[in-house]
């Protein structure tokens, strides 16, 4: 049996995008209720909590919204949808005013007063808004402030299992929910569902991630035929931390490092940016510095654990501590210290840019379904710019708010099909039933090495193929794992569930890889190296129907940048 | 390699009558964090111990447990800076859900309380100017942020001994907000302050300081919000025999 529950709308995710979309449906109007959903704790789970250098906005009079619209577009090599990047970089400004003046967050000012932005890399004006380089804490606790204020009901540890459609698979009506804790289901009727889970590259086995993030959204709303876009972009990000048998490996340093004149060095000693981007070098766009960095180490240029070397000792210790404080005690933890001596890193998988199809409103192809932030794709293309990725969860987390609590004024609530809530408990429950099987644990770290090794920075046809197939027997096993342990807070069952979604969007990210014949962005074909603006100015589409798996592509609209 | 013996704490309050502490050997490397020993547990023997962590890297605030008696951030404290017997247990002060994970609803209820959230003052248009050698400038809280993890909730004897007390880091925003020149709840927060579940009760022992991972001082805050509250009064009492004072 399962608990019933009824809301107006329900927001699966609890991050940048979850959050302000919650606060904006709730001061349009606060008859309509609202009930948000959360694999962890309010304000401390996902990644926006995890956000370091900060926010991307034009608010200095000699920068303007076309630069910030063209650095994302070429940024993103021109599949971005340009509708998506123009709402972005023009709504940015407003929103960021929001988060200070109502939400409450007080970000970093110069000396004489003003509101400070920083440097980043792939960025042609220095815009980027931050407190200090622990810029998430802020955004996510003063959001959590606000939404205690306004009482609007949340579910913490409690995951979105499966969403609900009614018969005919047009309409998303509920979902089925997973009360962590108690280990016990609740089924939602709603009127509409905003997919707000974060996406996340979990399934390599270094990325930079909060726990949660194990594309449980885009696996959900796959199951139910949703159109997913440029699932084969994924952002790595090339400075993360290299400490053998930590979870801290993977973790990041940010960006603004780099934008603050980081130097690169491989294993010899070498500056070995100059080679691949002669005149960026370390500031040059995150696809090419995390290939550059895998090159290095594939091509034995690496340091002795597999890294390449990460060094500001030069921009001077006073100004290392100063600037780069949480930065810099990450480091003194394991020992080195930033100020003064190079450190480890190694890419490390960081952001999906693909994600469901949406329109500037957040609008998926299905009705009652809506997506807003990492979930989502289109804003960022083949690349995301450092600092576009929590301008996009609050712009856009803002924006389906206020669409979404209009739009359920029209809308009915509708009675549940009871066979896909069965279904939905019977594939959960079956991981508890059994007895003996895989250890969960193992089959991850197995994936994470497939995910790594053929489907990550560098990748060719053959690869990808044969990713193909590990992927599917992986599957196969991750449907004998046993979670032994009961129903309530089982960190194995929950794993066991996180895995069959991880499998999901692994699949799709490597079919869709083998697909793109070209190199774009973060997508990078050994087999076809080079940009092809002649055949591939196009997104991949996939979507499951009766049939399975359809992919399809179709051309990028260029209407305010062409290449 | 290190070899590390953990004594971590199960149980589960629905089935269990008394909590146990269940022995776990593990080899983790040199420069693995007490959060790696328990995932190192987890793999190979306890699938199912229940503990809470999201970011790794020291900024949700999830991962503060008891460890050999003291509160720490699991994530950010390395094995090797405690030692290789380690005694894991929950966070005090709050009720177990189940092994290690706690529910922290008292925390985050008197924090709600505490009317944490800015309350914008009217006509605040732009981006406040808050120049660094202003008095407002000068004057701000410039303590490292706080993750809200619970440290300094779980080793407050005075939380234990009134469990309305708001505690350190409630207290801690609520001066944060006082100090904020866009705020314009002052009056309802220094009310707050002076009343019953308010500064007074602390009696600066120092325990928050001496736990919290982000090198906050709750105490000093305390002590600051505490005199800020004697400041008001003193001059509601100037004002109650001499008249208001003039606006400058
Ligand atoms: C280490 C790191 C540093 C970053 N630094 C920057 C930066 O400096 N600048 C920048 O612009 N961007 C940065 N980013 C990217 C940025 O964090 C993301 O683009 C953005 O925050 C995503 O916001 P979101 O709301 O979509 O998801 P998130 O903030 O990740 O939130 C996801 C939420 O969904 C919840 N969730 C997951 N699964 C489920 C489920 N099944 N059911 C219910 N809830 C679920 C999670 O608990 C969480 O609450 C960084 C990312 C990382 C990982
Ligand atoms: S003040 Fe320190 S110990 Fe207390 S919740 Fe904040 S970070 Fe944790
Ligand atoms: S896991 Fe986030 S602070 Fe430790």
């Amino acid at each position: 049996m399962t608990e019933q529950l009824t809301t107006d709308i329900l927001i699966l995710g609890t991050g940048g995008a979850g959050l302000m979309a919650a606060l904006h449906a709730h001061w349009r109007d606060p008859n309509v209720e609202v009930t948000l959903v959360s694999k962890g704790l309010l304000g401390k789970s996902g990644c926006t909590r995890m956000v370091q250098g900060g926010y991307n906005v034009v608010l200095n009079p000699k920068d303007s919204v076309q630069a910030h619209f063209e650095d994302t577009v070429k940024g993103g090599g021109f599949i971005n949808d340009q509708d998506l990047a123009w709402t972005l970089v023009n709504d940015a400004p407003r929103i960021v005013l929001e988060l200070e003046n109502k939400i409450g967050c007080l970000f970093d000012r110069s000396p004489d007063g003003r509101i400070h932005q920083k440097a980043f890399a792939g960025q042609t004006f220095d815009r980027t808004v931050h407190k200090g380089d622990l810029t998430g804490i802020e955004i996510m606790a003063r959001l959590r402030d606000q939404v205690l204020h306004t009482g609007i009901r949340c579910l913490q540890e409690t995951r979105g299992l499966e969403l609900l459609t009614t018969a005919d698979g047009k309409r998303v009506i509920g979902a089925v929910l997973l009360d962590i804790r108690r280990g016990v289901y609740i089924t939602v009727r709603c009127k509409a569902v905003i997919l707000a889970t974060g996406a996340g590259p979990l399934m390599y086995q270094r990325s930079a991630c909060a726990q949660e993030k194990t594309s449980d959204g885009l696996a959900m709303a796959y199951r139910v035929g949703t159109h997913l876009m440029d699932m084969e972009m994924v952002q790595f990000h090339p400075t993360g931390l290299v400490v053998p048998g930590s979870r801290l490996n993977g973790a990041l340093l940010e960006e603004g490092l780099r934008g603050a004149g980081a130097h690169l060095f491989n294993g010899k000693g070498e500056r070995y940016m100059q080679k691949y981007d002669p005149e960026r070098q370390e500031r040059s766009t995150r696809d090419r510095v995390s290939r550059a960095g895998y090159m290095e180490i594939a091509d034995g240029r690496g340091t002795e654990n597999g890294g390449v070397w990460l060094d500001v000792s030069h921009l001077g210790a006073e100004f290392v501590e100063k600037n780069f404080v949480g930065m810099r005690d990450r480091c003194l933890r394991i020992g080195v210290d930033l100020a003064r001596e190079k450190i480890e890193v190694c890419p490390t998988a960081h952001f999906n840019m693909g994600g469901v199809r949406i329109n500037r409103d957040g609008f998926s192809n299905l009705t009652g379904l809506f997506a807003a932030g990492e979930d989502s794709s289109g804003v960022h293309g083949a690349n995301r710019l450092g600092g576009n990725g929590v301008a996009e969860s609050t712009v856009f987390g803002a924006r389906v708010g206020d669409t979404v609590v209009q739009w359920v004024k029209d809308a009915d609530l509708t009675e549940i099909q009871n066979e896909q809530v069965n279904q939905a408990v019977e594939t959960a429950d079956a991981f508890l039933a059994r007895d003996k099987g895989e250890n969960v644990f193992a089959l991850r770290e197995e994936l994470g090495k497939v995910m790594w090794d053929r489907v990550g920075i560098v990748r060719h046809g053959d690869k990808l193929k044969r990713a193909i197939q590990e992927i599917a027997m992986l599957q196969e096993r991750t449907n004998t794992v046993a979670a032994k342990g009961g129903r309530k807070f089982n960190l194995g069952w929950q794993q066991a569930l996180d895995m069959r979604n991880l499998l999901t969007a692994a699949d799709l990210i490597a079919r869709s890889a083998l697909m793109r014949e070209d190199s774009r962005g973060a997508h990078y074909r050994e087999d076809f190296s080079t940009t092809d603006n002649a055949n591939w100015l196009k997104n991949i589409y996939s979507a499951r129907n009766d049939d399975g798996l359809k992919m399809w592509t179709e051309s990028v609209k260029l209407d305010r940048l062409k290449p | 390699m290190l070899k590390v013996t953990l004594k971590v704490h199960r149980f589960t309050p629905e089935s269990d009558k008394a909590p146990h502490f269940e022995t776990h050997e593990v080899e983790v490397g040199e420069r693995a964090s007490i959060l790696d020993a328990l995932f190192a547990a987890q793999r190979a023997a306890a699938p199912d111990l229940a503990f809470r962590f999201s970011c790794r890297v020291g900024m949700c605030g999830s991962c503060a447990m008891v460890v050999n008696g003291r509160e720490r951030l699991t994530c950010s404290t390395l094995v090797k800076t405690v030692g290789t017997e380690l005694r894991i247990e929950p966070l005090r002060n709050v009720p177990v859900v189940r092994d290690l994970a706690t529910d922290l609803k008292p925390f985050f209820d008197a924090y709600q309380r505490s009317l944490p959230h800015l309350v914008p003052r009217e006509g605040l248009k732009d981006f406040e100017v808050i120049p660094e050698e202003s008095a407002t400038g000068k004057s701000m809280d410039h303590q490292p942020q706080c993750i809200d993890c619970g440290s300094c909730y779980s080793a407050c004897s005075l939380v234990t001994l009134h469990p309305r007390y708001l505690g350190p880091m409630a207290l801690h925003r609520a001066l944060t907000l006082v100090l904020d020149p866009r705020d314009a709840a002052r009056e309802q927060r220094m009310a707050m302050v002076a009343g019953e579940a308010g500064a007074f009760r602390c009696h600066t022992l120092g325990n928050c300081r001496d736990v919290c991972p982000r090198g906050i001082s709750p105490t000093a805050s305390i002590e600051r919000l505490k005199r800020i509250s004697v400041g008001d009064q003193f001059r509601g009492f100037l004002s109650m025999i001499f008249g208001p004072a003039k606006k400058q």
